[in-house]
Order: C-alpha cells, then sequence, then structure tokens
C-alpha cells in the first residue's frame, strides 16, 4: 500500500488506516522512539500515541511525506517522554544524545541570548546545509534518529571509533557555530 | 539553551535532509571505491618497486631453519640514525629531556634524527599515483614506501603519503580512514614487525601546503606531517605519515588519525 493510499484512507477515516501505517513504518517509528528511549515499552506506546495523532491531524493536513511526518511526530514524543522519565534516570540512546550534544552550547552566561527554539531550528537547518550530504547525514542519524554507534557503523561500513571522531568533530563545529551567532548555555 | 532545547529543534530539521540521511550508502559508490582501492594497490606495489629498485632494493633467498624464504634487503648504508640523534632520543625516550619539541618540518626533523625521510619524487608520484586515477570525476592516489636496513636492529624508516581528492575537493575523514584501513590491510606485512607491544611516541607534526599536490588539488588542501617515534624490542623506530586532508586539523587529531592507522597495521 503507497503513501497515497494510506492518506486516501485517512482521509475518508477508513478503520484500517491506522493497521496500514503500522504494517508500513511501525517498526521505522518504533526504531526512532525506541533508539531514543531505550524501551520497547515506551517505545510502544509512543507509536501508538503518534498514530493517535496522526489520526487526528490527517485530515485537515496532508503531508507530502508521510514517512518523515511520522517520524517527527513520534520523535516529539518520544523526547517529550524522555525529558520526563530523566527524573527517573531513565531513557535509553537519549541520555547519550543529550550528554553529547550539551557539547555543542557555548558556555557563559548570557540570558539575554536566549532563542526561540524556532530561531534555534533555522540556525541548525543552516549549520546542516554547510555540512556535505555525507557529515549531514551522519549527524542526523545519531541526533535525529537516535541511531547508536554501532547502527552507525554498520550502516556507513566505518568503525564506530572513526564515527565517534566524525561527529566529535562536527559537534565542535556545531559548538563554534552557535557560538558566533550568539547562543549560550 | 540546554542539550534538551536542541534536540528538541532539530525536529524541525529540513525534510529533505531526513530524506538523504535515509539513504543507505550506494552498493555501486562501495564497489567504486573497492576498485579504487585495488586499483591502488596494484598501483602501490608497482610503485614500491620502482621506488625500491631505483634505492637500491634487492630480493633475496634465504634459508632459515630449513626453509627458504625471501628476504628484501637495501644495499645501502645509507640512512643510519646518528649517534648525537640516537642520544638525543634516547635522552627524550627516558624522560631525561621534555617531549615538547617544537613544530618541526620534515626537513629539520632529518637533521635532528640524522636520516632521511623518505619522500616520492614528484615524477613517480604522478605516474604511479593521481593520474593513473584521476576519471575526470576526482580520484584517489595512495603511494607509500618502505625500506628496511638489512640489519633488523637499525631504525626502520617510513612514509606513508596518502592523496585522496573527491569531487568537491574535500577529505571526508570517514573515507579517508576506510581507504587508509585498505591500504594498511595490503601493506601490512611491511609494518608486521612492530610487534604488538609497541609505545609509541608523538614526536611532532606541521601543517603546511603540500607543494606536490598544489598543481592538482584545491588551494584549501594541507599537507599534515604527523612524525611518530615507536619502541619496540629496544629499538626506535620511526613512521612519518603525511596525511592529506581538505581542511586544516590540529596536530592532536592528526596524531590521533595516524594513531588509528598504526592500529589497523598492527
Amino acid at each position: 500500500m503507497t503513501d497515497q493510499d494510506i492518506l486516501a484512507r485517512l482521509w475518508v477515516r477508513e478503520d484500517g488506516a491506522l493497521d496500514a501505517i503500522t504494517a508500513r513504518y511501525g517498526n521505522y517509528l518504533r526504531s526512532i522512539a525506541g533508539n531514543i528511549l531505550g524501551s520497547s515499552e515506551d517505545a510502544e506506546e509512543c507509536l501508538n500515541d503518534a498514530l493517535f495523532k496522526a489520526w487526528n491531524a490527517i485530515p485537515p493536513m496532508r503531508p507530502e511525506n508521510l514517512r518523515t511526518y511520522l517520524g517527527r511526530i513520534i520523535r516529539n514524543l518520544a523526547i517529550n517522554r524522555l525529558q520526563a522519565s530523566r527524573a527517573e534516570k531513565r531513557g535509553g540512546e537519549g541520555v547519550a544524545l543529550l550528554r553529547e550534544l550539551d557539547d555543542c552550547i557555548p558556555g557563559g552566561v548570557r540570558p539575554e541570548a536566549a532563542l526561540e527554539e524556532k530561531e534555534l531550528a533555522s540556525a541548525l537547518n543552516l549549520f546542516l546545509s554547510t555540512l556535505p550530504e555525507q557529515k549531514r547525514s551522519l549527524f542526523l542519524r545519531r541526533y535525529w534518529f537516535g541511531d547508536s554507534m554501532a547502527q552507525i557503523a554498520q550502516r556507513t561500513g566505518k568503525s564506530q571509533a572513526a564515527a565517534a571522531m566524525a561527529l566529535s568533530r562536527l559537534r565542535r563545529e556545531l559548538k563554534d557555530f552557535l557560538k558566533e551567532r550568539g547562543y549560550e548555555r | 539553551m540546554n542539550s534538551m532545547n536542541l534536540l528538541c529543534a532539530l525536529n524541525a530539521v529540513e525534510e529533505q535532509y531526513l530524506v538523504q540521511a535515509e539513504r543507505r550508502p550506494s552498493p555501486r559508490r562501495r564497489v567504486r571505491v573497492l576498485w579504487i582501492a585495488a586499483a591502488a594497490c596494484l598501483a602501490l606495489l608497482a610503485g614500491c618497486v620502482a621506488v625500491g629498485v631505483a634505492a637500491g632494493w634487492r630480493l633475496t633467498s634465504v634459508e632459515e631453519d630449513g626453509e627458504e624464504k625471501l628476504r628484501l634487503s637495501v644495499e645501502t648504508d645509507a640512512y643510519p640514525l646518528g649517534e648525537e640523534a640516537q642520544r638525543e632520543l634516547e635522552a627524550r625516550l627516558s624522560g631525561e629531556e621534555s617531549w615538547e619539541l617544537p613544530i618541526l618540518r620534515p626537513e629539520e626533523l632529518e637533521e635532528l634524527l640524522g636520516i632521511h625521510l623518505l619522500t616520492l619524487p614528484e615524477a613517480s608520484f604522478e605516474s604511479w599515483g593521481f593520474s593513473a586515477f584521476r576519471d575526470g570525476r576526482g580520484g584517489i592516489c595512495v603511494g607509500g614506501a618502505w625500506w628496511q636496513q638489512p640489519d633488523q636492529a637499525d631504525p626502520w624508516v617510513a612514509n606513508i603519503t596518502m592523496v585522496l581528492d573527491t569531487e568537491g575537493g574535500a577529505i571526508d575523514l570517514l573515507e579517508l580512514e576506510a581507504k587508509a584501513e585498505r591500504f594498511a590491510v595490503r601493506e601490512s606485512r611491511y609494518i608486521e614487525a612492530l610487534g604488538t607491544d609497541v609505545e609509541m611516541y608523538f614526536l611532532s607534526s606541521d601543517v603546511s601546503v603540500d607543494p606536490l599536490s598544489s598543481d592538482h588539488l584545491p588551494e584549501t588542501m594541507r599537507h599534515n606531517y604527523v612524525t611518530c617515534v615507536f619502541l619496540f624490542d629496544q629499538t626506535a623506530y620511526l613512521v612519518n605519515f603525511s596525511l592529506f586532508f581538505g581542511e586544516e586539523i590540529t596536530a592532536e587529531e592528526a596524531f590521533q588519525t595516524a594513531a588509528s592507522l598504526l592500529e589497523t597495521m598492527r
């Protein structure tokens, strides 16, 4: 079943549309949530929540790319759940992602430099646009999809050490990039 | 701002970047890299033979423990570690002198250590390296040469030169390492005498525009020299890596890359 078929079924509120999504994208969505949360039970709950959100949003939404649209929904849900679970010291790869991304935040106290998340997102997109595709994809596999180093190594055919080194360099580049634009911790 | 803000803000990343990130590395590209690596190994072998013959290398048959073996030897004593340099090196290795050396250029290293760091003449570099694989879309050159003193108690000197030129002129560390790994596998037998109990010391590094590459590579290309000393079986081995990157890297990064390469060779 194609994305267009699934969207058509959602638009006419047809029973089984969510089953079709699960069949087509269930594993993909579970892996995003699972990578961030480190728990298959939590990932499954996120999947159910994501399906519910998609059901409520479509229509009127008609996403051009259903896969990434659903991916964004479940990633948001997983991050929200991660925030809640951090206090309980839980969370899978997400905790490692947060620790690593902490490297990208320039030090110093400049409360006036605090920017809205939307502006930060624009800055991140600008930063990503400066990277060659391979580096950009590496960064996103780690920090968007939450892939572990082992998964990244398998995917790229590189050693884990090489992937870690490249990511370390990218974090440093991002830190410098954000610092130049006045972002502070 | 905290790391959670960053993680959240990434959710708004542009669609096309996510689609790109979901693509698997192209098998065709991998096959192409493998072909290039194989071709580079063949060229390297030919280059080593050419350079070796010119430098007086001889392949001789010797009998050891009743078995006939081939031994590569160099009929020259042109590269012994000078006595003064040997003392200086020993003093540094024993901790009597600081390792905080000034940044040295290769020629200064040669003077300090009393040896020659073998580099490839431009003519041979051109003939069996870069031009052999340049196909209009960029190519790869992996070159290098080694020699060994007839008496293994003497130092080995190695120069490993890798040049990669991609379509955009930029070199990616991952690409470099992947190619270097294949390169190292082929050549590991030259380095195997380093054994497993090797102490590694960082001697120096330098970053400069490489004169050999200036005609062919982008202006941003920088030549990173990393020279390391290895101690094995009470013998000092000196290895000079010449790494080409698309951008300047720090001495520490260059050293880590060199260490990683050596680890692969071991």
